[in-house]
């Protein structure tokens, strides 16, 4: 069985190799590994802390009944981001269907709370920074909610995860050209959502 | 293409230093002269600089705990959600078993005998003089009394249980004991295989709903999105008025999605063996040959309305289009798309992840590993994994 000591030292490879041998502390090793850093991915996708910690559970109980026949030929990492990427658009179009998002668009803010968004786009006379920061990060997540799927996928996994376009391109299976093309769309898609806000 | 444009579509690889050599100088230069690109980037590096501000976020503190929570009350949980039929069949084999035997019995007995207390014990010679594995023992004979016992204690409730599927007795019980029915027969001959590749599995879906979606157009046709029927049409009647309990996938049928077995039969295996020497066996070579055909199967008859998930698994299987799947021994593993085989499909393996499967399929994978749930013709199958025992 791995220690919990142990296991900060191994890699992932070894740790997969560990679990799949039957060792389920190795796979618990992994998800302490993994788990923030997979929630923040998920979250800010989905728009939703809790709704992410749900798809988290969900991939991750996925991982572990998958993992026998996990090969390496991608990275764990890559691999368990895939699944819970997978698990939250799944999500994010089945409430789509029955007319409810995950995240607020820009708009719903707007109808939901204007004043919000009016102190927002007004930052600069606020005089409470930490309200303003609240402020400004809700009209971020919005533009951000109303970024198509693919390109929120992109983009998440580079600005919130770092992740390099090899690894992006792996996690979500495209090329990594369509990696590029589609991190250059959604950038300038915010760019012109956050202008428009007078954010940027 | 514009200049402008082109430095554009390196702004990406620039800002996220995947840009090197002489490709970057080249960029950097061409940006040095353009004010209106310096400012663009440099708004870019405020969106990413605003929303890396955002932050981390963190999973819940119990996060590991309540994973262990569901990872034992799934593992617990799993055997009667994977193949709640496998509880149902032997009940259900061993009513039809009686009613099968009861009405050979009375059909071929009771009319020369007029006494059905005096035909019975001609017909139970019959079966021991026709055992061809040996005159039967003292052990035999009580364990078939047994078994007799047993299984006419159980009509009532594999009845009760028919009903809640929503069987009719009277019509899927045929009296001359056949308990697999052709598929040509039930959902008519398979269309040819070029028409049914053109159509994207239209063959089988074009009227019933097993269509494709806009997002398989590339796996079907716009005629099968245009053929797709509104979200809302209603589903196909589970109990068709001669709707056996199992029904064979035959392997003639071409083009029809079907599960092939890999490993000996599946459900079948967990059937009860007839007697030797059985009346079907003896009297009823067809149904012998129906029934050797029927071992071959993979597929079960599933009860949607008994499925609180049905309607989500229903959504995913209009997306998915034309499935075969194969059990390798521990799951199931897709082998076909629309007529078209697939290769290296294990599920979980990046060999699987890097294949040019629409997305809603590996949707449908990942869910339905070894619950594979499908529609042939009107009728809804869920093929479950072989007995472990």
């Amino acid at each position: 069985m791995v220690l919990l000591r142990e296991a900060r030292t191994q890699s992932d490879t070894e740790l997969v190799a560990a679990c799949q041998a039957g060792d389920e502390a190795a796979f618990f090793a992994l998800i302490e590994r993994h788990k923030d850093r997979l929630h923040t991915i998920v979250h800010r996708y989905l728009g939703s802390a809790e709704d992410a910690a749900e798809v988290c559970q969900d991939a991750c109980l996925r991982a572990y009944r998958a993992l026998p026949g996990f090969r390496g030929d991608a990275a764990f990492a890559s691999w368990l981001t895939g699944i819970a990427l997978n698990l939250a658009r799944n999500r994010l179009r089945d409430k789509s269907r029955k007319g409810r998002n995950m995240g607020q668009s820009y708009e719903a803010l707007q109808e939901s709370a204007p004043s919000v968004l009016h102190r927002a786009e007004g930052a600069g006379d606020s005089p409470v920074a930490s309200l303003m920061e609240q402020e400004t990060a809700a009209v971020l997540e919005a533009c951000l909610n109303e970024l198509d799927e693919g390109l929120r996928a992109a983009f998440v996994l580079r600005v919130f995860d770092g992740m390099n376009y090899q690894a992006i391109a792996e996690t979500l299976e495209i090329p990594v050209g369509t990696v590029k093309s589609r991190l250059n769309s959604a950038r300038q898609f915010l760019r012109g959502r956050l202008r428009e806000r007078s954010v940027l | 293409m514009k200049k402008d444009d082109k430095i554009r579509e390196a702004f990406s690889p620039l800002l996220d230093d995947e840009l090197h050599g002489e490709d970057r100088e080249a960029i950097e230069n061409e940006l040095a002269q353009e004010a209106e690109l310096l400012r663009e980037i440099d708004d870019l590096r405020r969106v990413d600089a605003l929303y890396k501000s955002l932050g981390t976020s963190q999973a819940p503190a119990d996060f590991e705990d309540r994973l262990r929570q569901v990872m034992a009350a799934k593992a617990s949980a799993q055997p009667a959600n994977v193949v709640p039929m496998r509880r149902t069949w032997p009940l259900l084999a061993a009513a039809a078993s009686i009613l099968v035997v009861s009405a050979v019995v009375y059909r071929t007995l009771a009319p020369s005998s007029g006494d059905m207390e005096m035909a019975a014990e001609p017909v139970y010679e019959a079966l021991r003089a026709d055992d061809s594995a040996g005159p039967l023992t003292e052990n035999d004979t009580a364990l078939r009394r047994e078994a007799s016992e047993s299984a006419e204690s159980l009509v009532p409730e594999a009845a009760d249980e028919m009903a809640g599927a929503g069987f009719d007795q009277e019509t899927s019980m045929q009296p001359d004991g056949q308990d697999s029915v052709e598929l040509d027969a039930m959902f008519g001959p398979a269309p040819p295989a070029e028409a049914h590749r053109q159509t994207g599995g239209a063959g089988l879906g074009g009227a019933n709903g097993f269509g494709t979606t806009p997002t398989n157009r590339e796996a079907g046709s716009a005629d099968v999105a245009a053929a797709k029927p509104p979200a809302a049409a209603p589903m196909p009647e589970l109990a068709a008025p001669a709707a056996p309990m199992r029904q064979s996938i035959q392997s003639e049928t071409a083009n029809q999605p079907r599960i092939q077995p890999s490993a000996p039969a599946t459900t079948a295996a967990a059937a009860p063996p007839p007697p030797r020497g059985s009346m079907e066996d003896r009297d009823a070579p067809e149904a012998a040959e129906a029934k050797a055909k029927a071992s071959e199967t993979t597929g079960e008859f599933y009860d949607r309305a008994m499925d609180p998930q049905a309607r989500r698994v229903r959504e995913q299987i209009l997306r998915a289009g034309e499935l075969s799947f194969v059990f390798d021994g521990t799951q199931w593993v897709q082998t076909g798309y629309n007529g078209e085989p697939l290769t290296e499909t294990l599920r979980g393996s990046a060999a699987w992840r890097q294949l040019p499967l629409p997305d809603d399929m590996r949707a449908l994978v990942e869910e339905q590993t070894l619950n594979v749930i499908f529609q042939l013709g009107d009728t809804w199958y869920r093929a479950t994994a072989p007995a472990e025992d």
